[in-house]
């Protein structure tokens, strides 16, 4: 005769005994949360979201550097064929910070160096995020005159025709590669009425630099005649600073090997969840024996589990995003990188952690009593 | 819940007789090394029945297939008005942190109780067994005896219809054992088919009936 076997129904509350069982499990410290929010913290931080974040951080390091050595600005020449308009119009593209307009102008004298003029441009707009200014437009000076004269921001600089200016600010032009002609000159604004007028260069400072922006600088450069006297070849844009080696592009971002962070991290946290089963499988067992579910054993360990799952994550975002922080460009770019970097890593180790739960209790069962009780 | 408060399954009204009958039950691990063969007999709801038998004669392996987890070389098993089982180990089986009371507890609310329910409920088993001046205090601390009751009152809290009880002295000393033994006794009043696998000659003597697998072919 078949035996008819029916299992005591528990179609009410069937999901509120796993999490108070949870609950009590951890406040009684039943699983030693301790224990296993170091062990996630240690995967997720030191082996996948912190090798990945040290990974990007080098990147960003190394184009920080890049933009820092002026590899974020170009420069394209034609002397009197720069259009000031269309050179100054540039900062209207999305990515643009500055762009402005240079010509050589009279040679400034100082009163102090009589013998030794410095050489002086009109800007077509506003100086200070292309050179850096320490101080506001007008009459900027660059670092190196600064200190042959004893002058700075605010001081009057005395010239040799008599007459003063005050110097508005002063720029650094470190020595790192980046055109040396621009280490001691004079920038001075033109007056507005004078902006769309010729000029002999246009400077760019974008980022990222892209064909388009340098198609863009290119067509600055009103009717260049390749007939006309002295004329070589069309102007084409160039690096402020043709030293600098290529920074990081998105393909290498795309590329990099860590980017593979995330997976290891569900592999060794579905291993960690898994274990969490097994090492409590005889009372498991003992609860498939009074009617539990695969699916309430799992609710059970899974939720017990977030006690000591979330705070690893919250930790180990934390301390990752403060290492990602610094190279950010700005709070969107430091949160993107953020999301990109630490949430998939964080995401895809809480999934497998839960489905190491979920696979390793479905393999307890009530029969396997007798067994384990033996082997214990 | 009956009238006193008792968690009580409604009983199958078609079923008012509650047994367990093996036919020519026989099992062997081995093609042609029966651990015991021909076991007739009638296990009826309402009484303690030994299963004695010397060392490796098949006590756990009888109620391995009176569980349902092992099936037999030869012969069957019927079962009539058996809905449910609970199964006490020989190695009582608990968590170190959590409270005699939670362990009674839990299988309750496996069963769809509310916990404060569940908690009366317990508590009264506990007193069944004894157990209630170590309500609070957790399984780790529990003696040998204080566990074995605890697994007793935790199978008869879910009221089920054949309790398996497999060698529940086999590592206490004399007076633990004669109150696990006191408890078994008590088991009768139930309702339940109790199967108690044992070698201790005193727990076989206090139960209703004896099933000798040694005495077998």
């Amino acid at each position: 005769m078949k035996r008819i076997r029916k299992v005591p129904g528990h179609r009410f509350r069937p999901w509120t005994w796993p999490l108070s069982e949870a609950a009590r499990d951890l406040r009684e410290s039943v699983v030693n949360p301790l224990l296993w929010f170091v062990v996630a913290t240690a995967i997720l931080l030191l082996l996948c979201g912190g090798s990945d974040a040290l990974n990007v951080r080098q990147m960003l390091d190394r184009t920080s550097a890049y933009r820092q050595a002026g590899g974020d600005m170009m420069i394209i020449e034609s002397p009197g064929n720069i259009s000031g308009t269309a050179c100054d119009n540039l900062s209207t593209i999305a990515g643009v910070r500055s762009a402005i307009a240079l010509r050589v102008a009279g040679p400034v004298t100082a009163l102090a160096l009589p013998d030794a003029p410095y050489v002086a441009y009109e800007t077509s707009a506003d100086p200070t995020v292309i050179f850096d200014v320490n101080g506001r437009s007008g009459m900027v000076i660059a670092r190196k005159i600064a200190d042959q004269l004893g002058l700075g921001v605010g001081d009057e600089l005395h010239m040799g025709n008599g007459g003063d200016a005050v110097v508005t600010g002063i720029y650094d032009w470190p020595n790192d590669g980046r055109q040396p002609q621009y280490a001691s000159v004079v920038l001075i604004d033109v007056p507005t009425t004078e902006r769309d007028s010729m000029f002999d260069s246009c400077w760019v400072r974008a980022w990222p630099m892209s064909e388009a922006m340098r198609d863009a600088l290119a067509a600055t450069v009103a009717d260049f005649d390749m007939t006309a006297p002295g004329a070589t070849n069309m102007p084409v844009p160039t690096n402020l600073n043709p030293m600098l080696s290529a920074p990081p592009s998105a393909d290498d971002y795309a590329d990099r090997p860590s980017r593979f962070a995330p997976c290891v991290a569900m592999l060794l946290l579905a291993a960690v969840g898994a274990s969490a089963v097994r090492i409590r499988r005889v009372e498991l067992a003992m609860e498939r024996h009074f009617g539990a579910n695969v699916a309430q054993i799992a609710l059970h360990i899974m939720t017990t589990a977030v006690g000591w799952l979330l705070p690893a994550c919250l930790v180990s975002g934390g301390l990752i995003a403060l290492v990602l922080a610094p190279v950010a460009d700005g709070m969107m770019d430091a949160f993107l990188i953020w999301i990109d970097v630490v949430l998939r890593g964080l995401v895809a180790g809480v999934c497998g952690a839960m489905l190491g739960v979920i696979a390793a209790a479905a393999t307890i069962r009530a029969d396997s009593l007798p067994r384990l009780v033996r082997e214990r | 819940m009956n009238e006193n408060g008792m968690y009580s399954p409604q009983r199958d009204k078609e079923h008012s007789e509650t047994y367990v009958e093996l036919r020519n039950l026989g099992h062997a691990y081995d093609a042609n090394r029966f651990l015991f063969r021909h076991v007739n007999a009638r296990l009826e709801a309402g009484r303690v029945h030994a299963l004695v038998g010397p060392s490796g004669c098949g006590k756990s392996t009888m109620l391995a297939i009176l569980a349902g987890w092992l099936k037999p070389s030869e012969g069957a098993v019927e079962e009539r008005g058996i809905r449910s089982f609970s199964w006490v180990p020989q190695q009582p089986i608990g968590v170190a942190k959590r409270s005699v009371l939670d362990h009674v507890v839990l299988p309750l609310m496996i069963h769809g109780l509310p916990r404060k329910t569940a908690e009366n409920h317990a508590w009264q088993m506990l007193r069944r067994f004894g157990l209630t001046d170590i309500a609070t205090h957790d399984y780790g601390s529990l003696s040998g005896g204080e566990a074995q009751r605890l697994m007793l009152a935790r199978a008869a809290a879910t009221s089920c219809d054949m309790l398996l009880i497999d060698e529940p002295t086999a590592s206490l000393d004399r007076v633990s054992a004669r109150t696990v033994i006191s408890c078994i006794q008590g088991l009768s009043s139930r309702g339940c088919v109790a199967i108690v696998a044992t070698h201790d000659g005193e727990l076989r003597d206090a139960c209703d009936d004896v099933l000798d697998l040694g005495a077998l072919e």
